[in-house]
């Protein structure tokens, strides 16, 4: 299941984070699943490196399968 | 801005001369003529009204939570009792609940003591919620089986949300009460303000025993035990010692109310009732 960020709450355990987390995030049927980690135990990229770290990718876009066309040939693709 | 009502002699006589209760009001709360009919109609005012003035109370918390997110958690449980409260009145008074909420008195209000109480700090309303969600939580899983298909759909739905009520304030007394020495004494003291209003959850009067009688309604002396010994069993993980018993206060169920409840309803009321034709 896909889980993406959706924000950050203040709680004083990790039981209480969770119903932070249900209660401020999920009020309009946002999700059917959360996960809560502590903040200071996520390792995160620095900002200041998203020049090396990102911007190489930027002009490989036959990374993208849609770059290639796919002969006539070719079933069930 | 419309003036207040003339109060006439005979509305005055006619107060007076009700079986219970006020009638200023008069035709806005009025039950059928069947004995049955009468039992159901109360049942149904007596869970709205629960839930409809516990959602207020909890409503004045909005803005003023000691942090965000327990002002949204406390949000919630407003909004999930009053959807309650709507579905009951409504189905009570030809869906117009409206009408129920905001044109009754305080004498018609049918609900509990423990609800209308005030919410005092935090550790207080969280002793309340504590007491209210647990009882409500074992009495609408009990509803869940019953066989008047109204009270079954209401019941199915709500006891999820009560099982989450009943979750959180367990949780928060659990946090409070070993927490600090400050948070320990204050949920001490919340809990020894709402105890002595747990008899009344428990009290079967005529109305009740009717539709116990028909099988419809749960007796909830069935799970009194249980209720005490859930509470004991938060009380001991927050290390808290249970409160002595006190004289037990009744009669909300027969519109004899805390001063409290008078002031709630005027601010819940008073839009509806200055402006009555007013819509969102």
């Amino acid at each position: 299941m896909a889980h993406r960020h959706v924000g950050s709450v203040h709680a004083p355990d990790p039981k209480l984070a969770l119903a932070h987390a249900r209660d401020t995030y999920t009020r309009r049927q946002e999700g059917v699943s959360l996960w809560v980690v502590k903040s200071d135990e996520i390792v995160a990229s620095d900002p200041a490196d998203s020049g090396p770290l990102f911007e190489p990718a930027e002009d490989k876009v036959y990374r993208h399968p849609t770059f290639y066309d796919i002969p006539d040939v070719v079933k069930h693709i | 801005m419309p003036s207040l009502p003339v109060i006439e002699p005979k509305d005055v006589r006619h107060a007076k001369n009700a079986p219970e209760g006020g009638a200023f009001d008069e035709g806005h709360a009025a039950p059928g003529k069947d004995p049955l009919e009468d039992a159901y109609y109360d049942y149904l005012v007596r869970l709205g009204d629960d839930s409809l003035v516990l959602g207020q109370r909890l409503s004045e918390w909005c803005g003023h939570a000691p942090g965000l997110e327990v002002d949204l958690s406390l949000a919630n449980l407003a909004l999930d009792l009053i959807g309650q409260a709507t579905h009951l009145l409504n189905r009570a008074n030809n869906d117009d609940g409206d009408e129920l909420a905001f044109h009754r008195d305080v004498l018609d209000y049918r609900n509990c003591w423990l609800v209308e109480q005030p919410n005092g700090d935090f550790a207080r309303t969280i002793a309340r919620q504590l007491l209210f969600s647990t009882y409500q939580h074992l009495l609408y899983r009990e509803l869940a089986d019953s066989p008047d298909p109204f009270l079954l759909g209401l019941a199915a739905k709500a006891v999820k949300e009560v099982a989450y009520h009943r979750e959180l304030a367990s949780d928060w007394t659990i946090r409070l009460g070993d927490g600090t020495e400050e948070s320990a004494r204050r949920m001490a003291e919340g809990l020894d303000w709402c105890w002595r209003f747990i008899p009344e959850l428990f009290e079967v009067d005529e109305t009740l025993e009717r539709m116990i009688g028909l099988q419809t309604v749960p007796d909830p002396r069935g799970f009194e035990r249980e209720y005490h010994a859930a509470l004991a069993a938060v009380l001991g993980e927050a290390k808290l010692a249970e409160p002595a018993d006190q004289r037990p206060i009744l009669g909300g169920r027969r519109g004899h109310h805390s001063e409290h409840l008078g002031h709630l309803l005027a601010v819940m009321q008073h839009i509806p009732r200055t402006y009555p034709d007013a819509r969102w």
